[in-house]
This record gives structure tokens, C-alpha cells and sequence, in this order.
């Protein structure tokens, strides 16, 4: 199976139901994607496919053969940070950080809509769920990135 | 880890104290060469501080010879390089105590936070939690048992390398500076690197005295830090247990008997064959380990897998049961707690009496990393990995379960994707174990989300009593409290049918209860041993998630019962509490206005972990549904190391507490926990959660006035004590806006 990952292509021998994030992390080395529900509830798993948002631990790979998959490890690889990234360290967001890259994913997805979403709607939308309890944080740094 | 040269000095070293007595802080410093550089270490034998802070003696007086004298034991090492590395032995689960060992260090040797590399610390007697006489993380204890440590050690260091650049120059020490990683010689102005003066450095005695810099001298102490695991997390570099990748190693996954106490029966792995994968199925005594090539095929062959189990005792029990077992044993035999007061005469003052009954439900953790560990058996070594907060009791376990000596036993702790007391339950480790020994192959056992929210060790169920008696004016003359909970003490064996009683009453079930700051002239609390049939654990707070909730409500409904501002009533009965008054004031400050109409607000006060904190809620009711719109929390913590971490922890506190009182339950249902994911097992979300603003109410420019005991002995925990006074705060602002107190947790309003 021939998958576009982060810009790279890659042949993977996996079966073709097997869930992304499991190719991802268990094929392809890439663990920033995170498992933690399994249900494609907690969007600790979210990943882009051709920029838009997905939680990835129900998506059988065969699925995203011919499309884009970016996971964190994408998404400023040898660059500079992303604007997100950078909101999240100016309000000192992380605490244990698990479900973050999910949601730095989610809110980069956001970030690209057009229009853009106010903040309060972004955080209406940003469902990933973090039990640290990191959200008035997220909050802060949400009003950095889209404004009133 | 690789040792050259010679053990520096340890025979000599004796036993070092700081000056300042009052802290009786016992250490001895023992420095070794490690590959070149130096290795400096400083453990055991913390005293007691004034106020019982401190407890156990770590163990015996420290060894200083054999394979601790230069090796695994050490604090802080700096390589020849001139890298920077300090060892923590408590877990990063998120609290931020790897910024915080690594601000102390760069505090004393004059570098920046990110300068120095956090490593876990093996496990070793000399990393032993002094609160607790074992290797873990929990009690919010970390800051505090780190800081006298790493302080002394990182002055030792410092003082070291001090002294081996003096003799190098020939210049008297007084002329040589820490700079930036470097010692400078104030009178030429030579610069030698710490990696440069670190393997002569190592050749030196350890320090008999070091000056720890006091508080007013703090450059990074006290005021908030960067994270410096942030960079990582961020990036998706940061590696959690369940990122562990070894070479040939298998994936697993389990299928824990469906009831706690059960047994596995048989189990037949041809039904996973059938499948035409590869998997192999590991019988353990009450579980099953499906083991693969990955989890998600080790998922699927356990999914076809039937086994047989015997139940257990718990086979019948539901979640009316376990209400049922609370109030009979709130009505059966109990054990004093606490007595304070003249019963007889404050009976006679008795006008009016309340009764009040509350209960809670059990709780999971829910951490979003779910339980895992990697371990690899070879005839050598049991090498495990795993996001523990006990790693001496994983290995304990281990050892006991592999028949293994402990000697041969390593663990490293790794990043833990949240915990909150999850990580303190071992025995997703010892399956690893077994699994690997069975498998001939390392192997990564992950317990997937329905196996840790079903067989989670839970917070305890609990059922309580307050009978108050008002005197004429509406003042509450006498506090009977009983409280029926399962015995922590007991939480590693759950069944326990054969059993008497015990004998006192369990700390942790009545913390929070005992020693009210409440100047209530007769006050009587009972703990009545609870057996609910449910493994049962520490959570986030423990037993102050729900003795807070008692008595901070039930203020409240006697505020209301005798017409009086709850508000004032707490001032009037904090008249010996000045500590609370003063965090109950700053709090008040932070809300000058009354609410808008329809908003309604509730307060609570609490204290816990050495620390106080109040918090308000500003809540509305519409047609039936509770929004928490704000929340206002003020902490003394006495000194905050770091207050951008103490307001983290705070507001993260209030997150959590806030999922509990709102949605937190678990509900049994023919001994099976019925809630397996985060669609059942609802956590607040993003949306739900209010905006939340925290004042501290010790500043940092405290900090130029105090000596460094004093800092010490004022230091409180902050990782757990933001949890307990979240849901009476909402649950008084409830009955604010409904004239209703709640009796149940979550809340369910009418």
C-alpha cells in the first residue's frame, strides 16, 4: 500500500483495515499520534487528511491511500513552529501533554478555515478532550490565534 | 552507566546538616566520577519539620559503598562536556515536577532551567519518597520532597566545581563566580566551563558545608518558568510508556475477568487462530494477555476469545448494592476519628438539630494515556518501562510474580500521559512481566480504554452523616460526622471477608474531616469501615474529594437552615483558623459585585496537601441545566516555587473536580463496571469548561523577608489540593439558586 505521509511517500505492508493511527505509529515509527480511546472520541489521535482534521484510530488505512496525511511530526518538521505551537508555549497550555498534539492538530485545522472562526467558536469546535484540565489555557491561547 | 576514576571521598564524608537547624535536614553529599565528569548525590535522613511536614526517616543511614558510591544514586551529574543532568524521582505526570528539579538545579548553579536534562531516577533506596518510605509520586508531595535534596546537592556541585577552578588558578575561592554554565575568575577574568572543571572537580572531598541560596537570593525560584518539557510535547517527541519501542517486541492486549476477584477458568486460543494471525494467547490467574505483531491485531484476536471465568464474590453486586453496603455501615459499628469538646454541656445549648446525608459514587481516573508497560525478561535482567507513580512497588511486585531477586529488576519511568493515582495500581506491569516471560520476547502490553475504565482501582464510594446542633442564635454548637468508606489502607487486597474490623480509623478516609479550622465547640468524627466489594484506590485528592464536599455543603445548608450568609458564617467560625480567613478574604476581593440575575454563586474553603484554597462558582439554572460560568480560586501554598505551575495546577484541579460533580460516576451492574469509554464516562470538555482565574495569595515578594526554613516548612502541595472545594462550591451556588442542597454526586438537578 503506497501512503503520503508528511510529505514522504511510504509503502506500507499492513492490512488494508487496519487503523491509521496503528500504521502510523507501529509502520511508520511516527508515535506524536496518540491513542487513548479507540472510539474516535477524545481526538488525542487527530491527524490532517489533505488538511482537514480526523481522528485516525477508526480510519482503516486503505482508506487514505491517495491522500495527504500529516501528523504532528509534520507539521513544522524542520522549520519553525507553527503559529499554534507557538500560542501553545506563550500560555504554558501543556501539562502532561498526551492529548496535545491532538489538539494542536485539530486547532491548525481551524486556523486554516476560511472564514476563520471567532474563538469562541473555535473552542465551540474543539473537541479534544484533555483531563489535566488544561482549558482555561487553551482558551487563552485560542484568543491569541483567532482573535475576538 | 559507566564509572571511571575513583569514589570521591566517601569515606570521609560525614553527616552535613544546613545551618539552619530549625529544618533538621540531615544529608550527607557524596560525589563520584562518572565518565570523566562529576556525580554528586545527597539523600536521606529528612527530619521532621515544625509542623509535622515532613514525616519517616528515609530508611537507614545510606550506604556509601558498593554499587551506589559513584553510580545510580547520584542527583545531578555534569559530563565532561558540560552537560547538565538531574534526576528526579518522581514522576512527570503532568504536574510539572521535571521543570521544577530542573529550576532547582539551574537555580543553585547559576544556569537556566532548559540547561539541564531531566532524567528518571532508577529505583534506589536513596530516592525514596521521604513522605512516604517508598519510591513514588502521589500525596502532592513531589516540590516538597524534592527541593531540600536537589537544593543541597546542586549547592554541593556548585561549590565543587567552585573549589576545583580555585585550585586550578591558584586564586582564592572567593574570587571565582558561577556564570552561564562557567566559573569566572573575578580578579583575571579566565572562564573555565563546568565540563572543564568537572572531572578534577570529581577528585575533590564532598562538601562538608555548602551554602543553599536563600529565598531573597532566588533568581528562578518564585517566579513562573517556562516548561521545559513543553518544547517535546508540543512537537509529538515527548515519549510516554506507551511509546516504548524495543526491538523484536511483541504487542499485547488483555481481558481482565469481567468481575474483580474473579478467576480465569480456561481459555481456548484456537478461536484467535482462526483468524490466521500470528497471535498468542497468555493464560495469567484473572486475565488473559493476547499478544501480536501489532496492538490492533492483538485487539482483534482478542476479540474472537471466549474465555471461561469464575466470577468471584463480587458476581452479584450492583450499584444499589454498594449504596446499600454504605448506609448499613453507616448505621453499624464505626470507629472514633476525633473528639474535641464538652459533649454534655453543648448538648444542653442544643435548639435545633440538622441531619444531613450525602453520598458519592465510585470514580475512574480516566487519565487519557491508558495503562501500559514494556518489559523485556532476559536470564540477566527484567528491564521494564512504564508511566508508573510506584516504580519500588512495580518492581517489588515483579519480583514477586517472575520469582525474580529485585536486584535484578530495573524500571524505567517514562513520561505518564496524565495519571492522577492510576499509575500507582501495578499490575498492568506484572502482566507485561508474565507475558514476556511466557513469550520468550519483549512485549508492550496496553491496556486498552474499556480495560482501564472497568477495571480501574477506584475512588471510593462514600456515604456520610452530619448531625449539627444549632444553639438559639443559629450557630452550630455540635459536628457529629460519620462517614462510611472502604479502608484504603486495605486498597491492595479489596476482598477481605475474614477480617475484624480495624482497630483505628484510616487517615486518608477521614482527611479532610478531622481538624476543621470550624470553631465548633463539640465536634465528634466516625469512620465506619465500608467493604463495597470494588477495588478501590487513590484518586486525585483522595479522601478530600469527597470529606470536602461533606462539610463545605453541609456549612452551607446550616448557613441556610439558620438564615445567615454563608460567607459570614465561615468567617465567624474561622475565628481560630487566621490561614483560612486570609485566603477566604482574598477570594472574596477577586468578586467585588454581586452576580447579574440569574447568576447564582457558591463558595467553599478547604485545606489539603499543606496547602489552603478557596474557590467560588458563578453558576445559572436553565430549564433544568446547570452551567458553571466562572471560577474564582485563591491558594496559599506557602511559598509557590513556581505560581505559573501553582495556577496550572489549581485551574487544572478545577477541571477535574468540576467532571466529578457534574458527570463523574461508574456504575456496576452484575460486578461488571457498565461505563467503557469516554461516550458513557462523560469528561468536561472544552466547551463546557468555565473561564477560571486564580490569585495566590503569598507574592513572591515574600520571598526577600524569608529564611529558607521557613520557606520549607510553609510549602504546601498544589497537585491535588484544587480538586476538593470545586463541587461545594457549585453544589452551594446550587443551593443559592434552588433553595435545594444536593445529596448525591454528580449533580442532578430536578
Amino acid at each position: 500500500m503506497k501512503l503520503l505521509v508528511n510529505g514522504s511517500a511510504h509503502s506500507v505492508e499492513a492490512p488494508p483495515d487496519k487503523p491509521l493511527l496503528w500504521v502510523l505509529r507501529e509502520d511508520l515509527a511516527l508515535a506524536g499520534t496518540k491513542y487513548s480511546c479507540g472510539i474516535g472520541r477524545c481526538g488525542a489521535c487527530t491527524v490532517h487528511l489533505d488538511g482537514v482534521a480526523a481522528p485516525s484510530c477508526m480510519l482503516p488505512v486503505v482508506a487514505v491511500e491517495g491522500l495527504a496525511v500529516t501528523t504532528i511530526e509534520g507539521v513544522s518538521a524542520g522549520g519553525p513552529m507553527t503559529p499554534v505551537q507557538q500560542a501553545w508555549l506563550d500560555h504554558g497550555v501543556s501539562q502532561c501533554g498526551y492529548c496535545q498534539p491532538g489538539m494542536i492538530m485539530s486547532v491548525l485545522s481551524l486556523l486554516a478555515e476560511t472564514p476563520r472562526p471567532s474563538a469562541e467558536a473555535a473552542a465551540a469546535r474543539l473537541n479534544v478532550l484533555c483531563r489535566c484540565g488544561t482549558y482555561p489555557r487553551v482558551r487563552k491561547a485560542l484568543g491569541a490565534l483567532f482573535g475576538p | 552507566m559507566s564509572r571511571s576514576g575513583r569514589d570521591g571521598g566517601s569515606a570521609e564524608d560525614g553527616v552535613w546538616s544546613v545551618r539552619d537547624q530549625t529544618v533538621s535536614r540531615r544529608f550527607v553529599l557524596c560525589s563520584g566520577a562518572v565518565a570523566g565528569g562529576l556525580a554528586l548525590g545527597c539523600f536521606g535522613a529528612f527530619g521532621t519539620t515544625a509542623d509535622g511536614g515532613i514525616g519517616k526517616l528515609a530508611g537507614a543511614a545510606p550506604e556509601l559503598t558498593g554499587r551506589g558510591a559513584a553510580g545510580p544514586w547520584a542527583w545531578i551529574r555534569i559530563d565532561r562536556d558540560g552537560d547538565i543532568a538531574a534526576y528526579s524521582a518522581f514522576t512527570e505526570i503532568g504536574q510539572g515536577i521535571h521543570t521544577l528539579v530542573a529550576t532547582i538545579v539551574a537555580e543553585e548553579l547559576e544556569v537556566e532551567p532548559a540547561d539541564v536534562t531531566v532524567l528518571s531516577a532508577p529505583v534506589d533506596p536513596r530516592y525514596v519518597n521521604p513522605f512516604f518510605g517508598d519510591q513514588a509520586t502521589g500525596g502532592s508531595t513531589s516540590a516538597r520532597a524534592a527541593l531540600p535534596a536537589l537544593q543541597t546537592a546542586a549547592a554541593g556541585v556548585r561549590t565543587m566545581l567552585l573549589t576545583a577552578a580555585a585550585e586550578r588558578w591558584h586564586c582564592p575561592p572567593a574570587d571565582c563566580v558561577p556564570v552561564g554554565g562557567a566559573v569566572r575568575n573575578t580578579g583575571t577574568g579566565a572562564v573555565l566551563g563546568y565540563g572543564a572543571l568537572a572531572g578534577s572537580a570529581s577528585r575533590l572531598p564532598s562538601p562538608r558545608d555548602v551554602a543553599v541560596k536563600p529565598p531573597g537570593a532566588w533568581r528562578l525560584l518564585g517566579r513562573p518558568q517556562a516548561r521545559v518539557d513543553s518544547p517535546a510535547k508540543i512537537a509529538g517527541a515527548a515519549l510516554y510508556g506507551i511509546d516504548i519501542d524495543l526491538p523484536g517486541m511483541l504487542l499485547g492486549t488483555v481481558i481482565n475477568a469481567p468481575v474483580a476477584g474473579g478467576r480465569l477458568l480456561r481459555v481456548d486460543a484456537a478461536s484467535s487462530r482462526a483468524l490466521g494471525g500470528d497471535a498468542v494467547v497468555v493464560p495469567l490467574d484473572d486475565a488473559v494477555v493476547v499478544l501480536a505483531g501489532s496492538f490492533w491485531a492483538a485487539e482483534r484476536a482478542a476479540s474472537v476469545l471466549r474465555p471461561d471465568w469464575d466470577l468471584g464474590p463480587s458476581a452479584g453486586l450492583d450499584s444499589t448494592a454498594i449504596s446499600a453496603r454504605l448506609r448499613v455501615a453507616l448505621d453499624g459499628s464505626a470507629v472514633v476519628a476525633e473528639v474535641t469538646g464538652d459533649d454534655a454541656a453543648t448538648a444542653a445549648r442544643v435548639e435545633r438539630t440538622l441531619s444531613l446525608d450525602y453520598e458519592v459514587p465510585p470514580l475512574a481516573h480516566a487519565a487519557i494515556e491508558p495503562p501500559n508497560a514494556t518489559v523485556r525478561v532476559t536470564e540477566e535482567r527484567v528491564e521494564i518501562w512504564a508511566p508508573t507513580q510506584a516504580p519500588e512497588a512495580a518492581r517489588t511486585a515483579v519480583a514477586t510474580a517472575l520469582a525474580r531477586p529485585e536486584a535484578d529488576i530495573d524500571v524505567e519511568t517514562t513520561l505518564a500521559g496524565g495519571s492522577f493515582g492510576r499509575n500507582l495500581d501495578t499490575r498492568v506491569i506484572v502482566q507485561a512481566a508474565l507475558a514476556a516471560r511466557a513469550a520468550g520476547r519483549p512485549v508492550k502490553l496496553i491496556w486498552p480504554r474499556a480495560q482501564d475504565l472497568r477495571h480501574d482501582t477506584y475512588r471510593p464510594p462514600a456515604a456520610c452523616r452530619i448531625v449539627v446542633g444549632l444553639d438559639r442564635d443559629g450557630m452550630p454548637v455540635r459536628w457529629e460526622q460519620r462517614i462510611a468508606v472502604p479502608d484504603l489502607r486495605a486498597a491492595s487486597r479489596p476482598f477481605r471477608h475474614d477480617e475484624r474490623p480495624p482497630a483505628d480509623a484510616d487517615p486518608e478516609a477521614v482527611e479532610g474531616a478531622v481538624g476543621q479550622p470550624y470553631d465548633v465547640p463539640y465536634r465528634r468524627i466516625d469512620w465506619a469501615d465500608a467493604d463495597v466489594g470494588l477495588p478501590v484506590g487513590w484518586w486525585r485528592s483522595v479522601g478530600h474529594s469527597f470529606n470536602a464536599w461533606f462539610v463545605e455543603h453541609a456549612i452551607d445548608e446550616i448557613a441556610h437552615a439558620a438564615g445567615l450568609d454563608p460567607i459570614g458564617l465561615r468567617r465567624l467560625l474561622l475565628r481560630a483558623a487566621p490561614r483560612h480567613r486570609a485566603v477566604l478574604d482574598a477570594l472574596t476581593a477577586m468578586w467585588p459585585a454581586p452576580p447579574a440575575k440569574g447568576r447564582f454563586r457558591g463558595t467553599a474553603v478547604h485545606a489539603s496537601f499543606g496547602s489552603v484554597v478557596a474557590q467560588s462558582a458563578e453558576i445559572s439554572v436553565k430549564a433544568g441545566n446547570l452551567i458553571v460560568h466562572h471560577v474564582n480560586c485563591a491558594v496559599d501554598c506557602g511559598i509557590a516555587l513556581d505560581p505559573d505551575a501553582v495556577a496550572a495546577q489549581m485551574q487544572g484541579g478545577i477541571v477535574f473536580g468540576l467532571t466529578a460533580a457534574l458527570h463523574g460516576s461508574v456504575s456496576v451492574l452484575r460486578g461488571q463496571v457498565q461505563e467503557a469509554n469516554f461516550d458513557a464516562c462523560r469528561l468536561l470538555t472544552l466547551a463546557d469548561s468555565p473561564t477560571i482565574d486564580v490569585r495566590i495569595v503569598a507574592p513572591a515578594e515574600a520571598l526577600q523577608n524569608v529564611a529558607l526554613h521557613e520557606a520549607l516548612q510553609g510549602l504546601g502541595g498544589v497537585g491535588e489540593a484544587g480538586v476538593p472545594p470545586i463541587a461545594p462550591a457549585v453544589c452551594n451556588a446550587v443551593l443559592a439558586a434552588t433553595g435545594r442542597a444536593v445529596r448525591r454526586l454528580p449533580i442532578r438537578l430536578p
